[in-house]
């Protein structure tokens, strides 16, 4: 993910006075972490984007009302989540999540198998993964929030609309259940 | 930190998310979604139609030409290009009680005491300085002379104000301004119209509400 080489606080500042290209710079350093907390929410590419794109317009539209000095990142995560939670899909209709170059971590006939110790690697991520998407959506949301996309308790909570306090507990309790899922006693 | 935690971050690099599409940040709102088959319940119904009207109260559609006093604003999907290095020609110098004896206009207290007055083609230009720099410009001009042009692309805000009570539009973003005076389209600042007593006042300044609403 880019980050601006203004510091940011200039550049809330500059676009709350109405500079578009400043805003677009901000947008360009939060746009992947916005899309994917909204595929996250959403559970639907097509979703995400449009809650994107509209959030971003919905906060362009709203600069004027947000507090100088705040943190910028966790005001646009919650009008994204907010506008992903809008469009949220059934969950028989979730995209679910998928390793990256899934094809190339596995031996196909006739390669040279790698070394053992990253099959077993591979094999616990597709076991992780796989218990993943047997939470309930609320559980997997808070996991992936929290620790796939490494949000913080606060920006997590703005954007699941929870409270911090309800955000850890959901994350603990969210973990007790995954444990459970890879069949794994409690540490 | 947990092993699982430390998995689950690990796993989060790995994860293949969608691509990032390309976003306009600025640009009207995505195509709406196809409407749905189950009938929309009744407060949602109440809700949308409240939105709109409101959305007609504030703000201005996003496409076509919108008149408002002496000036025509133009929504167009693509920007022309602008004089890089334009110059602020205001006219010719005169004292403030000579330009209100040109036209009959007020001032909100914050703009009482230009630091200079101009008059150009039965227009009055009032120029602010701040350490010695253009803060803001306040053009006066008779309502109907269609004067002043604007464009505006389609994804900036024109918002409908009350200026002191009277109508006002303010253009928020970066726009053009086409046509004033003639000569090269140039970039102009966020900006402030309003119409009093005949008159369309211009106010082009990053604060533009503020100087004019004080007073």
């Amino acid at each position: 993910m880019s980050r601006p080489l203004i510091p940011e606080a200039d550049l809330v500042d500059r676009a709350r006075r109405g500079d578009g290209d400043a805003y677009d710079q901000l947008v360009r350093a939060h746009q992947d972490i916005a899309f994917r907390t909204a595929w996250l929410v959403s559970g639907s590419s097509a979703d995400a984007e449009d809650a994107a794109q509209e959030a971003f317009v919905k906060a362009w539209r709203a600069l004027g009302r947000f507090r100088q000095g705040a943190p910028f990142r966790p005001w646009l995560l919650a009008i994204v989540a907010n506008e992903a939670r809008n469009r949220r899909r059934s969950a028989g209709r979730r995209e679910a999540l998928v390793l990256r170059a899934a094809a190339q971590r596995r031996p196909s006939d006739g390669a040279a198998s790698p070394p053992e110790a990253a099959v077993l690697h591979a094999e616990r991520r597709d076991t992780l993964l796989a218990a993943l998407e047997r939470l309930s959506d609320e559980d997997r949301a808070v996991l992936g929030c929290r620790h796939l996309l490494g949000l913080g308790e606060e920006e997590t909570a703005a954007a699941l609309g929870l409270r911090r306090g309800t955000v850890k507990s959901r994350t603990s309790r969210a973990l007790v259940r995954l444990r459970a899922e890879l069949g794994e006693e409690a540490p | 930190m947990s092993d699982l935690i430390r998995e689950l971050e690990l796993l989060g690099a790995e994860v293949q998310w969608p691509p990032t599409p390309t976003f306009a940040p600025r640009a009207a709102a995505a195509a709406p979604a196809p409407a749905r088959r189950r009938r929309a319940p009744r407060r949602l119904v109440l809700a949308i139609v409240l939105g709109a009207l409101l959305l007609a109260a504030g703000a201005l559609a996003a496409t076509g030409v919108i008149h408002f006093g002496g000036a025509t604003i133009k929504r167009v999907d693509t920007l022309p290009p602008v004089d890089p290095a334009p110059t602020l020609a205001l006219g010719t110098p005169i004292r403030l009680s000579e330009a209100h004896g040109i036209l009959p206009f007020t001032l909100p207290s914050r703009l009482a005491d230009p630091d200079a007055v101009y008059m150009r083609d039965d227009s009055v230009n009032l120029l602010y300085l701040r350490e010695g720099k253009p803060r803001a410009v306040l053009t006066v001009f008779r309502e109907g002379s269609g004067f002043l042009d604007k464009l505006v692309h389609t994804s900036t805000a024109v918002k409908r104000v009350r200026v002191q009570g009277a109508p006002g539009l303010y253009v928020a973003g970066v726009h053009i301004v086409d046509f004033i005076y003639g000569g090269t389209p140039r970039l102009s600042q966020p900006t402030l119209l309003w119409t009093k007593g005949g008159l369309t006042y211009r106010l082009e300044a990053r604060d533009a509400l503020a100087l004019a609403s004080a007073g």
